[in-house]
């Protein structure tokens, strides 16, 4: 058993590997199509006489001159080192740009998930208790559902703005809702479905037997129960939500990962888009892996249906 | 007992009461029959710029008002969302059968294909899917193919894992193994066993995906980056919407309505659609 606990530790490890090597392989191909030439774009847009000297001049400052596959050898070395080149647009480094931005994408992340994971786990149990709360609950949660986040933005501020005078304090706060919102609404149906599963379950009817106070019982029996599949949910948001929210960023005008992103795809800034494109793929299946390994090891009775 | 035991499906219960069931079909037959023949809902030409009657509110000869370069809101409503709306369908219908297509491949050919195969879905599920829409526009263009080509390229590996589960779980169900043992087998099991357990899932996932593909092509056109002008587009009309709110708020009435009712709609389908077969398990929305 344990020689076999440990090459199933290398397994997952090997996966892990190979899914970051092909992230990495993915954004390669998809930067090797991309058509135009930045150095002329670069060019063009600090200045409006472009000649065929300068542009060569260029070409040869961003290392353009050699062929693909040189290039994405070259990339991969320097990757290796955290080098990820200068940005073509400000001449940055593309490490020091994504820098300047991660803490706001940051904070975006993890202040939205700071309210959607109680509110949707209280709210999901408070939903299976009281018809009232569930009716309530469940029209709050379509909203986010059905409303596009750009739609849902651009309304509340105004709302606030022009509308509710003496509300201008809420605007900061208002980011955190607008993309919590749709999060919040698929979290409260998974969730809902996971707690009416448990409560199905007999050990829970015995806990109600012995007189159990319903907070003892959401709390040391059905909260246990349904976390892992929990966990693995919310690590996949927190995976998504650390590669920028391009639309809540958009428009609240937040300078995060999402801004950057956008600002590079207008300005064909490749060496930005390849690093934020990797970044985001590499952060999600890092957490993806290392959730499924802490799966295991909060239930290692998942292991025994692998051998 | 202290509580009945609830399914899942109340959950939404008032979105699919009795009341709206036959509601919800006329108004999205009415919405299909619209974006088929956009002409005779039109009721003046949505490209005719007119600046003696700009940013005119709602009323008389312009049912939703015009917008900043005279233009008859309501046309290009209705014109915008044809082009929206059949965009994000055909666009998850292209990534369905591309997903369908990989993951059918998955589970038939030899370990040395289907081990790659795998990774590379999973690597390319890493990727959120509005930043790899963005890049695939820059290779494929922003035309309205190159936008519907990249959603529906960017979508295709959560069709591979999803048609995968559902097809691994049905084939593992015992009266599955039952009837192969009975000697049934090849086309007669898939369409008489198989065929009706993955379809309402299917059917189901669907509507939800093609709802999130038409907010996504919105979305780019949101950002600047989808469709260009003067190709009116529910997600650059919001765009364009945005600075001329406070003058003339009823500008960004029709797109909206029309995202809002179409996401409504769709997402009305998908659960009608899974209480219809009385599919419990489907928990991934």
């Amino acid at each position: 058993m344990k020689m076999s606990i440990a090459r199933f530790i290398y397994a997952r490890l090997l996966r892990v590997l190979l899914v970051v090597f092909s992230v990495t392989l993915s954004c390669i191909v998809i930067v090797t199509l991309l058509p135009g030439d930045p150095g002329e774009l670069a060019l063009r847009e600090a200045s409006e006489a472009v000649s065929e000297e300068k542009i060569r001049e260029i070409r040869q400052l961003f290392g353009l001159e050699f062929p693909v596959f040189t290039r994405s050898l070259h990339w991969i070395k320097n990757i290796l080192v955290l080098d990820f080149g200068d940005s073509y647009r400000t001449g940055e480094p593309v490490l020091k740009e994504i820098g300047s931005r991660l803490p706001s994408t940051m904070k975006l992340a993890f202040g939205t998930l700071l309210w959607v994971i109680p509110c949707s786990l209280f709210g999901a149990w408070g939903s299976v208790k009281s018809k009232t709360i569930r009716r309530i609950i469940s029209s709050i949660s379509l909203l986010g559902l059905v409303v596009p986040d750009y739609i849902l933005g651009i309304l509340l501020l105004f709302l606030v703005s022009f509308a509710l005078k003496g509300l201008e304090k809420v605007v900061p706060f208002l980011p955190y809702l607008v993309l919590g919102l749709p999060i919040a609404a698929f979290y409260l149906y998974v969730t809902y479905t996971h707690i009416t599963q448990a409560l199905n379950s007999d050990y829970i009817r015995f806990a109600y037997a012995k007189g159990l106070s319903e907070w003892a019982i959401f709390l040391r029996h059905v909260f246990p129960s349904i976390l892992p599949p929990l966990l693995a949910l919310w690590a996949m948001s927190l995976g998504r939500l650390l590669s920028g929210a391009v639309v809540v960023e958009t428009v609240f005008g937040l300078p995060g990962l999402g801004r950057l992103f956008v600002e590079a795809v207008f300005s064909r800034d490749y060496p930005v888009i390849e690093a934020v494109v990797l970044w985001s793929g590499w952060v999600f299946a890092l957490l993806i892996s290392i959730t499924d390994a802490f799966l295991y090891y909060l239930n290692p009775d998942l292991m025994r249906s692998h051998f | 007992m202290r509580y009945k035991l609830r399914s899942s499906k109340e959950l939404f219960s008032n979105v699919q009461s009795r009341w709206i069931q036959p509601f919800g079909l006329l108004l999205l037959l009415l919405i299909i029959l619209i974006l088929l023949f956009p002409s005779t809902a039109i009721i003046s030409d949505p490209y005719k710029i007119d600046l003696k009657h700009r940013l005119l509110p709602p009323g008389g000869e312009f049912p939703l008002g015009t917008d900043s370069l005279g233009r008859c809101l309501f046309s290009r409503t209705i014109i915008g969302g044809r082009i929206t709306v059949t965009s994000g369908f055909f666009a998850t219908s292209l990534g369905a059968f591309i997903g369908t297509v990989v993951a059918l491949i998955s589970l038939r050919a030899p370990s040395l294909v289907k081990e790659p195969l795998m990774i590379i879905t999973d690597s390319w599920l890493a990727f959120p899917d509005l930043l790899l829409i963005l890049v695939l526009t820059l290779i494929l263009g922003n035309s309205i193919l190159g936008v519907i080509l990249s959603i529906a390229l960017s979508v295709w590996p959560w069709w591979t894992r999803f048609v995968r589960n559902l097809l691994i779980v049905a084939y593992a169900q015992e009266y599955v193994i039952a009837s192969r043992t009975a000697g049934i087998s090849g086309f007669r099991l898939f369409k008489s066993y198989i065929l009706p357990q993955i379809m309402p899932p299917i059917g189901s996932a669907f509507f939800i995906r093609s709802a999130r593909s038409v907010v996504l092509f919105g979305g780019i056109g949101f950002l600047g980056l989808g469709v260009q002008p003067p190709t009116p587009e529910w997600g650059a009309m919001i765009k364009d919407a945005i600075p001329l709110i406070p003058v003339a708020p009823w500008v960004i009435v029709g797109p909206a309505i029309g995202f809002m009712g179409t996401v409504t709609l769709f997402q009305w389908a998908a659960i009608s659609m899974r209480n219809l077969a009385n599919y419990r398990n489907y928990s991934f929305l």
